[in-house]
């Protein structure tokens, strides 16, 4: 792991890092891969991935409609609000 | 009377608020009392309701008069964990990043704590996000050991612990996703349990590692880990993790006889250097226990050694995606930024500590592009592995005795500057959360030095039950845990 | 031979359950005032925790059977990971490896009756994100000093479809869009409306050389409307050939379709892909579905519109063209079938239903089953003017009071004292009068211009004020005249 694809996983996460903590945290992957190693000693042949405790299918939900009673206390909580919408600065890059 | 009532279980207290031998407000009075005297030292509590509380106390006390009251809780002081949402309670999972925020709903468990009548009088301590073994990650500051100040409680539900420890409360919830319960259990000298994944419901717990996390109490009784299980054990309809069938049954539970009981004694614990303390804890317990008729029996989890790696490839994975959401935008402190991109990074930036950005960056990697087969996908089936361990060693045993932890508390300082050697305290808790089965530990002794050493149970999934009976049975052994002198200085 | 454009389509349909795919909020968003259908959930505060709507599992189930997938018995959602404010967890739940449906396809039934095989890659369930809105002149995200959120749609509940590229043609991509949009309305999934945002289209398209190869395809958003994604992807491909003939290379990449300019423009390289990190959501349990689920939703579908537009053609000697007119709608096409079972032909009743019920309903902007006429009261005005009791005329007036007033066809006649006359007395009488007083084109007709009679008929119409019967009028006349004539 270099200080590049340090640089890359703190974009991926929106996390702005200084140049120390990138550094200390190349270190720190470095260690916690030799750590990761012991796993692939083990033989995985057939395993099958662990995705839940037992056979039981997801419960689902009447399509009923309930409303929030606290819908105002959320939007007394907001950094930024305009009206009821919540407001953001400038968005650079559009999804 | 004042003292009488510190030194209570929640089940006398309720049963005396109920039969009006005490009032509600007397009750809040002295654990308020209490924490007013001590947690200056301890810090144990990030934020504490007096004014809610006694409101709360006064309007039990009313209903009480009027022969209304019910719970089985009733007027019982309980503390609560950060990560557990308090409506109009700041909850701030131990981290600026939440610093301050109110939200706007209870979690279920305080729903079904307040249908039950308790007081809730504070949120506790925590490493930030859970993501700890010390408390130390707290960004306000870590939680002290009751039984000596200079000593980390544990984490990362070291506030919870010590609050029982220094009888702040009789009961506190924590939460548990690597052993964050169980670890500063042992290190406090009270119970903890981790109960079976999907008995208590998640839903308000503010999410680590969403297929590890469970809700839990701690207590200094037995019986009172089984009273708070009553109250929170129960099906939620709004987690979908919830689960339905096999629910462990919480009422009417007994001491279970000892005689006859399969305990096992996993052959790999041998690998791992335990201090004397904790060696000979274990070996006076597997005595003691045979004197009662116990049977034991060697049971093997080959795959101990991988649990490690596995947790801290699956943990920050889904940490890293469940903390995600954290931006300034919706809740919480926010940031001037001259664009939204850039509001995310500072925010995230300035609000989260080390050890929370490195379980994000790690569990960004694991799940990157390239390396979800190698890393997570890897782990996932290791994971599979650890469980089917237990499975086989139950076949032979009813439930399994080992180390909580491998050493005592330790000082403050001693694991920060090597992330890693923090992460070993857990090396006996993890593979329980991985397996989703359920893991209690108990005080089983002190060290030379008056430090609690703890043992762990750990039970078939569903079994919670039984580990509660066999407690309640070793409590008749072992005595009661013994509160924090909360006197010592610095050693 | 030249250039052929390769077309292949990602459908986003929004279901119509009351209530959105994870939390019981309400998913009525339109018009409503900004984060009130919100909670918890939806608004992915900390702590919170998704259920599944079983109501939208059935009718994604529905629309991948009626596409005729395979479907993964043993299903699961996945989270989408990315940052953007319009996604309050920064993860979408959506699915990734496991789809509901896949290995799908719909048969497309083109204008002049071909059929094209539409190969379905897959159909699986997802959220919807919140919306943004941009405080600008245009509403454009270009010069926004800042942006608002709105979360009443995040958590509505979307069924992505994802087609290979099989379709070869602007005209066949506009046909496909038009014909799932028929399926989702029949299967009462969805409103299947684009320009309201219930059916969203991104359009993927590359282009064919004559030697065979395949250009790099680029992806073309916001396409709101049937005849812009028609425009979007004809403008597309003409530029992927200049492109290509002026020796470059189609780039890999998003294309926003500016409807008003008539083009395309580039909105970011498909280079920075984003790393979405997909892994299983931990906060659900796997979907079970089990046989019985699969062969009660098959047994609840309604009758599918190639199924209807057959039986239409087939019991009513309907061409195909009028079959799909009427097979648009569902209900358009139970309304005809239940005037017709009053005792009305086909013909009329398709003429009635299609010409003259549209007609009124379109200036209303309303559907013809929601002017508040039964079949049965259209069936007894159809009847009136077949016994001549009316005149077509009068009914095409006597309708449109019956939707002003909500009164039956009769009530309206008589009021009106509309009733044909029908009394041969009284119309010869009448005929007679014409014929006097219409000397010239008497002699025009004797002439031998056929179309005087016409005239004549009009003014024994006129004359009537529009109550004579016409066939009878005409009757008359021309027995009046074959006298003259001799």
């Amino acid at each position: 792991m270099d200080l590049e694809g340090i640089r890359h996983l703190a974009e991926l996460s929106r996390l702005s890092l200084s140049e120390e903590e990138m550094e200390a945290l190349r270190e720190h992957f470095e260690r916690i891969m030799g750590y990761f190693a012991r796993l692939s000693t083990l033989d995985l042949e057939g395993v099958e991935p662990f995705y839940g405790f037992g056979e039981e299918a997801t419960p689902t939900r009447e399509d009923e409609v309930a409303s929030w009673p606290d819908r105002d206390l959320f939007l007394e909580g907001l950094p930024r609000r305009e009206g009821d919408f919540v407001r953001v600065p400038r968005i650079v890059r559009e999804v | 009377m004042v003292v009488d009532l510190l030194g209570m279980s929640a089940a006398s207290i309720a049963s005396a608020v109920r039969r009006k031998e005490v009032s509600p407000v007397e009750v809040a009075e002295a654990f308020l009392g209490r924490i007013r005297a001590f947690d200056g030292r301890v810090r144990a509590l990030l934020f504490v309701d007096e004014e809610g509380v006694l409101r709360r106390a006064r309007e039990l006390e009313a209903r009480v008069a009027r022969g209304e009251a019910e719970g089985l809780l009733l007027g019982v002081p309980v503390v609560v964990k950060d990560n557990i949402c308090t409506k109009g309670i700041p909850t701030t999972c131990g981290s600026r990043i939440l610093e301050g925020w109110r939200p706007p709903y209870d979690a279920t468990v305080v729903e079904m704590l307040l249908a039950e009548g308790a007081l809730i009088v504070g949120k506790a301590n925590m490493d930030e996000f859970a993501m700890g073994s010390s408390t130390e990650y707290s960004a306000f500051g870590p939680t002290r050991n009751p039984h000596d100040l200079a000593r980390v409680p544990g984490g990362s539900s070291g506030g919870s612990a010590a609050a029982v420890a220094s009888l702040f409360c009789p009961i506190s919830l924590g939460s548990d996703t690597g052993g964050s319960i169980r670890q500063p259990a042992a290190f406090c000298g009270v119970y903890g349990l981790k109960p079976t994944y999907g008995v208590v419901s998640r839903y308000g717990l503010v999410a680590f590692a969403s297929s590890l996390d469970q809700i839990g109490p701690f207590a200094r009784f037995a019986e009172d880990l089984c009273l708070a299980m009553r109250a929170i054990g129960r099906e939620d309809p709004r987690d979908s993790t919830s689960i339905r069938r096999g629910r462990p049954r919480f009422d009417g539970l007994s001491p279970r006889p000892l005689k006859g009981l399969r305990v096992g004694l996993v052959r790999e614990i041998s690998d791992f250097r335990l201090d004397e303390a904790v060696e000979s804890a274990l070996e006076g317990a597997i005595r003691r226990l045979e004197g009662e008729g116990a049977s034991f029996v060697e049971v093997s989890l080959p795959h101990l050694e991988h649990a490690l790696p596995c947790y801290y490839i699956v943990a920050p994975a889904e940490a890293s995606s469940n903390l995600a959401r954290y931006d300034g935008v919706r809740y919480g402190p926010s940031a001037d930024a001259p664009s939204v991109e850039d509001l995310f990074r500072t925010v995230r930036g300035r609000g989260f500590g080390a050890e929370v950005k490195r379980r994000i960056m790690i569990g960004t990697f694991v799940l990157s592009s390239g390396y979800y087969d190698a890393y997570y996908l890897t782990a996932q089936k290791a994971r599979t592995l650890v469980a089917s361990d237990f499975d086989r060693a139950f076949s032979a045993c009813d439930l399994i005795l080992m180390p909580t932890s491998p050493t005592l508390p330790f000082r403050f300082g001693e694991r920060t500057s090597d992330p890693i050697s923090m992460y070993l305290s857990d090396v006996f808790t993890i593979p329980v959360n991985l397996a989703g089965i359920c893991g209690l530990s108990f005080n089983a002794g002190y060290s030379g030095e008056g430090l609690p050493v703890g043992l762990q149970l750990i039970g078939g999934w569903g079994r919670d039950d039984l580990l509660l009976e066999v407690a309640l049975s070793l409590e008749e052994l072992f005595g009661v845990p013994r509160p924090a002198p909360l006197g010592g200085e610095l050693s | 031979m030249s250039y052929m454009p390769v077309i292949g389509l990602e459908i986003h349909v929004q279901l119509s359950t009351r209530s959105k795919l994870f939390c019981p909020c309400s998913t009525d968003y339109i018009g409503a005032k900004p984060n009130t259908n919100v909670c918890p959930v939806c608004l992915g505060l900390p702590g919170s925790l998704p259920v599944l709507n079983g109501l939208a599992l059935r009718y994604a189930l529905r629309i991948a059977l009626a596409l005729r997938c395979q479907v993964h018995r043993r299903t699961r959602f996945h989270r989408k990971n990315y940052f953007y404010p319009d996604l309050p967890k920064a993860y979408q739940i959506s699915q990734y490896d496991v789809p509901l449906g896949y290995d799908g396809m719909f048969e497309l039934r083109l204008e002049d009756g071909m059929i094209r095989p539409i190969r379905i890659r897959r159909v699986h369930m997802e959220e919807d994100a919140g919306k943004l809105v941009h405080p600008t002149a245009s509403g454009r995200i270009e010069g926004a000093s800042h942006s608002l959120v709105d979360y009443n749609r995040s958590g509505v509940p979307l069924v992505e479809i994802v087609t290979e590229p099989d379709m070869n043609s602007p005209e066949e991509a506009r046909e496909f869009v038009s014909a799932l949009r028929q399926l989702v309305r029949f299967l009462g999934v969805s409103d299947g409306d684009m320009e309201r945002g219930s059916l969203r289209v991104d359009a993927n398209i590359s282009t064919m050389l004559p030697d065979g190869r395949t250009s790099a395809k680029t992806e073309i958003k916001n396409l709101n409307s049937l005849r812009s994604l028609e425009r979007a992807l004809q403008h597309e491909f003409e530029r992927q050939v200049r492109v290509i003939e002026g020796g470059g290379s189609v780039r890999r990449e998003t294309r926003h379709w500016d409807d008003r300019a008539g083009r395309t423009m580039s909105m970011r390289s498909k280079e920075e892909v984003e790393d979405y990190r997909y892994f299983p959501e931990p906060d659900l349990l796997p979907l079970l579905i089990s046989d019985d689920m699969i062969s009660s939703t098959s047994a609840e579908m309604p009758e599918l519109p190639w199924v209807l537009e057959g039986r239409l053609m087939s019991s009513y000697g309907l061409t195909l063209k009028e079959a799909r007119t009427l097979g648009e709608r569902r209900e358009t096409a139970t309304f005809f079938e239940r005037v017709v079972a009053e005792g009305v032909s086909a013909e009329r009743a398709y003429s009635w239903v299609t010409v003259e019920l549209k007609g009124i309903a379109n200036a209303r902007g309303l559907e013809p089953w929601e002017l508040g006429i039964t079949p049965e009261g259209l069936a007894s005005l159809a009847k009136m003017v077949d016994r001549g009791r009316i005149s077509l005329l009068s009914a095409k007036d006597v309708l449109a009071r019956m939707v002003e007033t909500g009164r039956s066809a009769e009530e309206i006649v008589s009021e009106l004292g509309l009733e044909q006359i029908g009394d041969e007395e009284a119309l010869r009488g009448v005929a007679l009068e014409v014929i006097a007083e219409n000397q010239e084109a008497v002699s025009q007709f004797l002439a031998g211009k056929a179309g005087s009679l016409n005239f004549l008929v009009g003014q024994v119409m006129k004359r009537t004020r529009g109550k004579a019967n016409p066939q009878l009028a005409r009757a008359i006349l021309e027995g009046l005249l074959e006298e003259r004539r001799r």
